[in-house]
């Protein structure tokens, strides 16, 4: 009965996949890079720098798939624990998860064996490690920013906004401010040395949901619920400019490798089920690159290549497809 | 409030040392008055969720619901209290909702502002009753209060008459998972002929010292 039962949940659960890539258009427009069959909704996504995708999906497994030749690496089973944050570490070799009990895992993304193991208290939604590794900042249900020793997995100190959850989290290049913004529109910039408050950028009249560094560190780019992203001075937190405000809010952002491109995701603040576009920034120019706003295209995470290719992955409740944009 | 106010305990004490008061129990004076406070003492209002569509710098007004909006006709009135009851005049209550289609105005104020109190701690505002925003199971409104020597209280206010809970909040009010109080569950008292009909909530705010 067992077996039978663990056979048919196999059959049922089984991820299926299909290499449907097509050649790049001269438009040099969107490209299909692969399509994953998945009998399960996913929650969302994350892209390794050397081109795998990790799937978390509802029946709490998380699967990992190379871009590159179509072939499933691994499918992680964690059975009643709900993974709620997943990214790649160390050039993809290592996959950190947070899960819903407040735990947070970090896994050989190859055979998906467990590394190591730290204790939240409460689930992190966000986490996020320094450049240099040494670092880790978490935040989620507890509506606190948790900086840890990484290494050591000790919470170094904690902090909290005044009002409403987090909704972003990005380390500066040098690994010295953590920039965090929260429900009450503002966005903090942390000492991580000392975990003071550096400055606050409160000038902003609708909540910050992305944030992410120049790779020089003198610039610090928030997406807004105003549709627009800001341009804020890393030293000073002062805002210096905003890009032309789109349609949509502004729900993620991703730098390129060598700061020249930004790709925002954007989605309706009041159809949180609706289409996801995606604009490729000039990010020096504040000028739009490339759009992907055809009806049905609903962005779920993206991540630059250390070549400049752009990842995005668009789901449903059958399958990923993976995009790429040069 | 005004600093000069006596609370419950202060005029006890005040009662005793003066006479007018004579205890027949072993108890000191300041138990007594600690016990009648505390006896007497409101709860606060339970808080919730702040989410992500506050936006600042909205206007001081009472009047939120504009000539031709659609939807139906909602007044809001309540007090600004402690929780030993004293009202607090100097608190400042900023509330924000969807409109009738469960949409946030994310480009203007439309269905945002900054209630004035009244005298006592009492305010009120025009609005009309929001709709049921996609991500969300109720309808409600969010409301941010303030008062210097105070907790700030973000809470959200919700409608015995939303259909989510088929006329029996007191067992479906967690259908929402993001209401975790039944309390913050208000009556609405719908006035008027069947052309016009108008919905009143009364919502007390209590506030906890600091």
């Amino acid at each position: 009965m067992g077996r039978l039962a663990l056979a048919l949940a196999v059959l049922v659960l089984a991820v299926t996949f299909s290499w449907a890539a097509r050649p790049a258009t001269e438009d040099s427009g969107p490209r299909l890079e692969s399509k994953i069959a998945v009998n399960n909704e996913v929650r969302f996504t994350a892209f390794s720098p050397d081109g795998k995708i990790a799937g978390v999906l509802k029946s709490n497994k998380i699967g990992l798939w190379s871009i590159t030749d179509g072939q499933q690496i691994q499918m992680l089973d964690f059975r009643t624990e709900q993974p709620v944050f997943a990214d790649f570490l160390d050039e993809g070799k290592q996959l950190l998860v947070g899960f819903d009990n407040g735990q947070i895992q970090l896994l050989e993304a190859q055979t998906g064996k467990r590394v190591r193991s730290l204790e939240n208290g409460a689930p992190a939604w966000i986490v996020r490690v320094s450049g240099d590794g040494k670092l880790m900042a978490t935040t989620g249900a507890n509506r606190e920013i948790e900086v840890w020793d990484f290494a050591a997995g000790k919470v170094l100190y904690r902090t909290a906004p005044n009002l409403g959850d987090i909704e972003d989290l990005a380390f500066s290049p040098d690994g010295g401010t953590l920039a965090s913004s929260a429900d009450d529109t503002n966005v903090y910039l942390w000492d991580t040395k000392t975990g003071q408050q550096k400055a606050i950028v409160s000038n902003l009249l609708l909540t910050t949901f992305g944030l992410v560094y120049a790779p020089d560190g003198k610039s610090l780019y928030a997406g807004s619920g105003d549709r627009t992203i800001h341009v804020i001075e890393a030293a000073s937190g002062k805002v210096t400019r905003g890009f032309p405000a789109q349609k949509y809010p502004v729900v993620a952002l991703s730098m390129s490798p060598d700061g020249q491109r930004i790709a925002a995701v954007y989605r309706d603040a009041n159809e949180p089920n609706g289409d996801t576009p995606v604009l490729l920034w000039n990010a020096k120019l504040g000028e739009v690159l490339q759009r992907v706003d055809a009806p049905g295209v609903k962005a779920n995470g993206c991540r630059f290549l250390s070549n400049g290719r752009l990842l995005y992955s668009t789901t449903s409740s059958k399958e990923i497809m993976v995009w790429s944009l040069h | 409030m005004r600093k000069d106010r006596l609370t419950r305990r202060d005029l006890i004490e005040k009662c005793a040392a003066l006479g007018v008061v004579i205890t027949a129990t072993n108890l000191p004076i300041s138990a007594i008055a600690k016990i009648w406070d505390e006896s007497e003492a409101r709860r606060p209002t339970p808080p919730n969720d702040f989410g992500p569509f506050y936006k600042k710098d909205s206007p001081t007004r009472r009047e939120l619901r504009m000539s031709g909006d659609t939807g139906l006709p909602l007044t809001v009135k309540g007090r600004v209290l402690d929780t030993r009851g004293e009202a607090l005049e100097d608190a400042k209550v900023e509330i924000w909702h969807a409109d009738h289609f469960g949409h946030y105005d994310i480009d203007g104020y439309h269905f945002r502002g900054q209630i004035p109190l009244e005298a006592k701690g009492e305010y009120s505002f025009d609005s009309v009753m929001p709709g049921h925003y996609p991500s969300r199971v109720c309808q409600h409104v969010h409301f941010l209060v303030t008062a210097p020597g105070h907790k700030t209280l973000v809470t959200q206010l919700y409608f015995a008459t939303d259909p989510v809970f088929e006329g029996d909040p007191d067992k479906n009010f967690n259908r929402d998972p993001l209401l975790m109080s039944r309390e913050l569950v208000r009556p609405v008292v719908l006035t008027g002929d069947p052309k016009t009909i108008h919905a009143a909530v009364n919502f007390e705010l209590c506030l906890e010292r600091l």
